[in-house]
């Protein structure tokens, strides 16, 4: 026994010092400056993609019902809630039954999914159907990703990140969003630009003055 | 023979053990100088200088980036969003090239914990300005993972702290949010179980990361995670045994209870654990200490649940005195286990022995004869009677469970006095066992066992409700109540004598008096009724009247504890204890204050901001620091020491006009450090949180102009730790360095 625990503290005191030395020197200095440097990178990768999405995207137009709360750390907020998650949750049903999601995910997973959208005469986008790959997009249809959230109970549907952030002290000006307008890529990923009041006109600090 | 071996706590002793002797007079000014100076135990002007350079610093730049963030949460719509990730971005890249230029340096180990707090920040920014949801668990375990491998890289245990929080919010929103509906309390839900899981795992991985690196500073963030984790899984299974139906705990309704069942036997498991790697592999008092009073907890409520709940529904006033008997002896029993491992662990360190370093008991007793002069007799009884009270030496998380189950014991035997003897009786029966209660609790209060001094205390307590409850349908009540439960909370501190105490307790009671007789004569109502907001002048009077006498008792409280070294003997003594009082009621109508205005207690709708009464106070006590007392030392020391007093007493002042009790946190923190204390570092540690916490939250100011308040404090505090840094000494001159 006390052979084993001497081996097991050797051991020990090699990984200890090994460990040691390499976090305390040149080599944990190192690592950590790759660390910062990688996430510095990655961040801004993911900016670039983002600012690609906003220019090359295609206007999308939803309606929309609105709810303002307070984020910990970033401010001011309004949960979007599309009228368009409500026709998917229908389809849903309607396709899968009631609780779809329920034996193949565990609450809190989600799941990717897309829905096809068509504009009217007015520019606003409608639901029209879910899609997959064996049904390829009509003439005039634009394909939208969304989120599937299984809950504990039941599922629910979120188009883009489902909030918009704004200034604080500009929630009454808000309230006036109707509509959200949405930069979409070619795969479906979805931006929020600006909220879109209920004649369509974007949302900004100038409608103050009206 | 000392108990102690650590050299802090050691110094802590002779510290106590020179101003006790000063204070009764038995050392002069000039012995109890060169002992301070002997013992090296007041920190010097140059050890000061690198704590307020430290300190300082990392608060300025914790301060700037919190001004950033809310910066940030302000979400100015007409800054172009190039610019907010190029500020962002600047900090992040600032922080992170100092990181890695000053590796292992404080200086690096401050600027790699802003670059974590940055990256927190700049997700955050991405996630505003790309609209890509406010799901904040999200945010948080981006961040975290982000987090994650700097911890492992540099093993800093600020940035093991900001891990350890980011990722029990990440876990803790994740499971009240998209995880499910928690029905009912958190604690006793299915999924807390995994944020217990994981808050267990992160307990172990720090443990198996100490044996690795070896690198301390993760025992302390062990112990905090091992210590939440123990504290909710108690209060978990406490939940559920108080819950549990007629059946019992181990069936829920007539089917099994599974989630109680499992969380016993991993409590179990833990204790088996904890007791066998902290008393043999790695000792570790604290823990030992937390599992022993956890199980004492556990088993007040099965008494409780059991034979006042259940046995005798909630009537039997036996069970009330059975009760109350078992868990006082069964909390001083914990105490005396808890003890016991002590004593094994420190013999078998093989630290029974007296200790013979420079910091020893010996020491300081060869001290006392050769250098001090005084007589062998006068030394050995002095140590002799020291020695009795070597309880106040026990660490306060051994002390602060028994004081808890001794009270809700003693608590548990008034109410039983009180429905079996007393029910019905009247003014004079009350007023009798009252007073009763009191002198007995007296007597029991000056008896040199820690247990029977906190019983006394409690029966003090017991005595005194029953005076409030003559006064049951009356608003001074519920003041003499509030004003007596301050008192009974800071008794806990070992550091507070009695004195101190009573001190605090007349300031309490004549603030209440004041306050409330000015409001009484403006309308007078039981509790029941509701009640008018005072307007006017009499609003005007009620207020100023508690701001004025808040600035005095802070005022007075920075004077005195901030001069400390004067000529000893009985004044001394008293206006240290009055000092200490009168701080002590500033922090606690502070705290109070915004403790109302967040729970909305205040029906008066009076006092409810202490910021101008410490700002006030703070400045006055700068003040009197500045041009009443300079300090030791030779003229350049005094000047420096008036430059740093005002600069400090400015800065603080213009931040308590803002924050208030963060104000009042930093002026306990520099007491903890003068006097080597971890309480009073804890109780600093906690008004910083809750000061920090309202200021967020509750002050009426948009995120713009939190925003600038926090930068310009920042800033100011860049600033003092430069002055700090060119104003203070270097290096220790003995001859002239003067102690602050």
């Amino acid at each position: 026994m006390e052979i084993v625990n001497n081996k097991t503290g050797r051991v020990t005191r090699h990984v200890s010092e090994v460990l040691g030395r390499l976090l305390s020197g040149r080599a944990g200095k190192m690592a950590c400056a790759l660390v910062l440097l990688a996430f510095f990178g990655t961040f801004n990768a993911s900016i670039a993609a983002k600012e690609s999405l906003l220019v090359n995207g295609r206007r999308v137009v939803l309606a929309l019902a609105p709810v303002d709360p307070l984020s910990l750390m970033q401010g001011f907020y309004m949960e979007l809630d599309f009228p368009a998650g409500r026709s998917i949750e229908q389809a849903m049903q309607d396709r899968y039954g009631y609780n779809y999601g329920y034996g193949e995910a565990g609450p809190g997973e989600r799941e990717r999914r897309g829905l096809a959208v068509m504009a009217e005469s007015d520019g606003v986008y409608h639901f029209v159907r879910l899609h997959d790959q064996r049904t390829p997009l009509a003439e005039g249809e634009q394909l939208l990703a969304f989120k599937i959230i299984y809950g504990r109970y039941r599922e629910s549907a979120q188009i883009s990140g489902g909030s918009f952030f704004f200034e604080e002290g500009l929630a009454a000006l808000y309230d006036r969003a109707r509509f959200a307008e949405l930069r979409v890529a070619e795969d479906g990923t979805a931006l929020v630009t600006n909220l879109l009041d209920g004649s369509l006109r974007v949302i900004d600090k100038s409608m103050l003055k009206e | 023979m000392d108990i102690a071996t650590n050299p802090r706590e050691n110094r802590r002793q002779i510290f106590r053990r020179l101003k006790k002797l000063f204070l009764e007079g038995k050392l002069n000014d000039e012995q109890y100088s060169a002992g301070l100076r002997h013992f090296d135990i007041l920190p010097r002007l140059s050890d000061w200088r690198d704590f307020f350079r430290r300190i300082f610093s990392l608060a300025g730049i914790l301060l700037i980036l919190a001004g950033v963030i809310m910066f940030l949460a302000w979400n100015w719509q007409d800054m172009p969003k190039w610019l907010k990730f190029g500020i962002f971005e600047a900090i992040f890249a600032a922080c992170a090239v100092l990181a890695v230029l000053r590796w292992r340096h404080w200086l690096g180990q401050a600027t790699l914990l802003g670059a974590a707090v940055s990256m927190g920040a700049l997700l955050a920014l991405y996630g505003q300005i790309y609209q890509t949801g406010a799901d904040s668990w999200e945010l948080f375990r981006a961040w975290s993972l982000a987090i994650l491998p700097l911890f492992l890289l540099s093993g800093g245990s600020a940035v093991g702290f900001l891990l350890w929080l980011t990722g029990s919010l990440w876990c803790f929103l994740y499971l009240i949010g998209p995880a499910g509906i928690i029905d009912g309390g958190f604690l006793t839900s299915p999924f807390a179980s995994r944020f217990l899981l994981v808050q267990l795992l992160i307990w172990a991985g720090l443990e198996v990361a100490r044996k690795f690196t070896g690198v301390d500073p993760h025992r302390n963030l062990a112990r905090i995670v091992g210590g939440v984790f123990i504290f909710l899984v108690t209060i978990r299974l406490m939940s559920m045994i108080l819950i549990s139906g007629s059946y019992g705990f181990w069936h829920h309704g007539q089917e099994i209870n599974y989630l109680g069942s499992l969380t016993f036997y991993l409590y179990l498991a833990c204790q088996f654990a904890i007791f066998t790697f902290y008393y043999k592999k790695s000792p570790d008092l604290f823990f030992l200490t937390l599992g022993t009073f956890s199980a004492a907890a556990l088993a007040a409520v099965i008494l409780i649940k059991n034979i006042i709940l259940e046995a005798y529904n909630f009537g039997g006033t036996g069970a009330l005195l059975l009760c109350g008997l078992l868990i006082i002896g069964i909390c001083i029993a914990g105490g005396k286990l808890v003890f016991y491992l002590r004593k094994r662990i420190s013999k078998n360190r093989g630290e029974t022995a007296p200790s013979k370093g420079k910091l020893s008991a010996l020491a300081l007793r060869d001290w006392l004869q050769e250098s001090a002069g005084l007589s062998s007799d006068a030394v050995a009884g002095f140590f002799t009677k020291d020695l009795q009270e070597q309880d106040a030496v026990q660490p306060w998380y051994m002390k602060l469970p028994m004081i808890l189950g001794i009270w809700l014991g003693s608590l548990l035997l008034a109410a039983f006095l009180f429905v079996a003897v007393l029910d019905g009786a009247g003014t004079g029966g009350l007023t009798s066992a009252g007073v009763l209660l009191c002198l007995g609790g007296g007597v029991m209060f000056r008896s040199q066992s820690f247990a029977l001094r906190q019983c006394g205390l409690a029966v003090i307590f017991c005595g005194l409700c029953f005076a409030g409850a003559l006064l049951a349908d009356d608003t001074r009540a519920g003041c003499m109540l509030y004003a007596i439960i301050c008192l009974a909370l800071w008794g806990f501190l070992r550091i507070l004598s009695a004195r101190t105490i009573c001190f605090a307790a007349a300031l309490c009671l004549f603030y209440f008096l004041i306050h409330y007789n000015l409001y009484d004569r403006y309308s007078y109502y039981p509790y029941y009724y509701d009640v008018p907001e005072a307007t006017g002048a009499m609003a005007a009077a009620i207020n100023w009247t508690g701001q004025l006498l808040l600035a005095a008792a802070t005022a007075f409280g920075l004077f005195v504890l901030g001069r400390e070294r004067r000529r000893g003997g009985p004044a001394a003594s008293f206006l240290e204890s009055a000092g200490a009082g009168a701080f002590l009621f500033a922090l606690l109508q502070a705290l109070f204050s915004i403790v109302q205005l967040l729970m909305e207690l205040d029906r008066h709708g009076v006092f409810v901001n202490p910021a101008p009464g410490v700002c006030g106070g703070v400045l006055l006590g700068a003040l009197l620091l500045v041009f009443v007392a300079p300090g030791g030392g030779n003229l350049a020391a005094q000047a420096r020491l008036k430059a740093a007093f005002a600069a400090g007493g400015l800065v603080l002042a213009g931040m308590a006009w803002f924050s208030p009790v963060s104000v009042l946190g930093i002026l306990l923190l520099i007491l903890a450090r003068r006097r080597h204390d971890n309480v009073l570092t804890g109780m600093a540690v906690a008004y910083l949180a809750v000061g920090v916490t309202f200021f967020y939250y509750y002050l009426g100011l948009t995120f713009l102009q939190k925003s600038l308040a926090l930068a310009v404090s920042g800033a100011a505090m860049l600033v003092l730790a430069l002055a700090a840094q060119h104003l203070l000494p270097e290096k220790p001159a003995p001859a002239a360095e003067g102690e602050v």
